[in-house]
């Protein structure tokens, strides 16, 4: 060993920097450390501001660092937390300030039994924190929805089931359907994208899916469709699955509906009670009015009887007294009114005789006329010696002029 | 009256038989809410014989 020099030494040396560059190279070169999936127990996670994610992935035996680089940490669909069992892909890099072999993971997810459930409850539990699910937030549905929306994909029964109880039980409804994805990547953006359409253009939403598996449905526990459920601008009825699945949407949805089926039935009243509603008023209506008149006829009778009927005979009396005596004062006065006609009819033909010559004539005057009939009033109407006729009451002589005497002459 | 909806129908319809019921109306307003109900019974019957329910589907962005 002495013979090398220690200068020697120095000079043949690698400096730490080469040294982990080539490992470096020599990991990145590596196709069995390319795009590897790696599964492990997550550890000793750390997340500083800068949004980097760094953690380590363990089993029993060994561990490796992890970084989950901004972008990937932001698309993760569940918070990293010690404990969680994951799938991590990415690539394994030296970090050459530290000279430790890490792997850059592009994406991670939980795997095993409660792999979803942990996703969903760490969403849970962030909007509830955030008071979306609280219950003064809910708010009570329309009695008599005239707009419905319905947010819904456009294949499959759920559409046409929920119409068919729409229209069974509410045909007054309008039905707006905003139709959707309701599985796969794009599922969560189209269902916040179809509520939002749906907005200020009706007075309850339905959003409604039928049922599938965890995966299937899992668009549902999204956090941007809790937040269009929140925002929207009337009450929505959330119907996902079956009965036994509950969604973070469920939560945020003002009424939560086990089936699509059911939440039409919550959505609206149903035709039938509403006729019966209709028939009770109605028989109401006859049997109050009954009553009131009743009720009117009574209060007549008992005021009738307060007014004493005796006071009502007396007066009737006395007026029937009045009348009689006044048809006796009518039947007087119509009695001297004719009596005073007659009296005034006999005055009248007095005046009437008083001027007729048969009476002068009855009284000894007499009449002459001229053998021509001419009434004889002067002397000089006839001439001596003429025939002329003197009429008296009881008949007539013939008589001839022998001489004319002038009255003063 | 024509125009009326068949919940505004309905609601006056209900608030006429309670105001019958509270029995403190006069004859005259009596028979007259009574008539008016009557006629908005018939209202509520045209509505809901009429009804068919309407579908619209709101198209995609």
């Amino acid at each position: 060993m002495q013979t090398f020099g220690v200068a020697a030494l120095a000079r043949d040396a690698l400096t730490v920097t080469e040294l982990v560059g080539a490992l470096r190279s020599a990991v990145a070169r590596h196709p069995a450390l390319t795009d590897v999936l790696v599964r492990g127990e997550i550890g000793s996670v750390s997340r500083p501001p800068s949004g980097v994610a760094y953690f380590v992935l363990k089993d029993a035996e060994a561990q490796i660092a992890c970084v989950l680089f901004r972008s990937a940490a932001a698309a993760l669909r569940f918070e990293l937390r010690d404990g969680i069992e994951v799938v991590a892909r990415g690539d394994v890099d030296v970090f050459p300030a530290r000279g430790q072999a890490q792997l850059v993971v592009r994406d991670v997810s939980p795997i095993g039994h409660g792999a979803f459930w942990l996703s969903f409850e760490q969403v849970r539990d962030r909007l509830a924190a955030e008071g979306l699910f609280a219950p003064e937030r809910k708010r009570p549905l329309p009695a008599f929805p005239r707009r419905i929306g319905l947010v819904t994909s456009e294949a499959g029964a759920v559409l046409h089931d929920v119409l068919a109880v729409l229209g069974r039980r509410y045909p007054l409804a309008e039905v707006l359907v905003s139709p959707c994805l309701v599985q796969g990547e794009d599922a969560p953006v189209s269902i916040a994208a179809a509520l939002d359409r749906l907005a200020g253009r009706v007075d309850v939403a339905i959003l409604a899916r039928g049922g599938g598996s965890l995966e299937d449905l899992w668009c549902f526990n999204d956090e941007r469709v809790a937040r269009a459920i929140v925002r929207f601008s009337a009450p929505v009825v959330s119907a996902v699955g079956h009965e036994t699945d509950v969604t973070i949407a469920d939560f945020a949805a003002d009424v939560r509906a086990p089936t699509p089926s059911a939440a039409a039935e919550l959505a609206t009243p149903d035709v039938a009670d509403l006729k019966s509603r209709i028939e009770a008023a109605r028989a109401a209506l006859r049997s109050r009015v009954r009553e009131t008149i009743e009720a009117w006829r009574e209060a007549v009778a008992t005021l009738g009887a307060r007014i004493r009927p005796e006071a009502i005979r007396e007066r009737v009396q006395d007026a029937r007294g009045r009348l009689a005596a006044a048809g006796e004062s009518l039947r007087k006065e119509a009695r001297r009114l004719l009596s005073a006609g007659r009296d005034g009819l006999s005055g009248v033909a007095g005046r009437l005789e008083a001027v007729s010559p048969l009476a002068t004539i009855a009284r000894g005057f007499a009449v002459v006329t001229r053998e021509d009939g001419a009434l004889v009033a002067s002397v000089s109407a006839v001439s001596p010696g003429d025939e002329i006729t003197v009429h008296v009451s009881d008949g007539a002589l013939e008589a001839v002029v022998e001489e004319r005497r002038r009255n003063g002459a | 009256m024509t125009e009326k909806t068949f919940e505004e129908a309905l609601e006056e319809l209900e608030s006429k038989v309670e105001a019958l019921s509270a029995g403190h109306l006069s004859l005259a307003d009596g028979l007259r809410t009574y008539e008016e109900g009557v006629a908005l019974v018939r209202v509520c019957d045209e509505r809901l014989a009429e009804a068919e329910l309407t579908v619209t589907r709101l198209s995609g962005e």
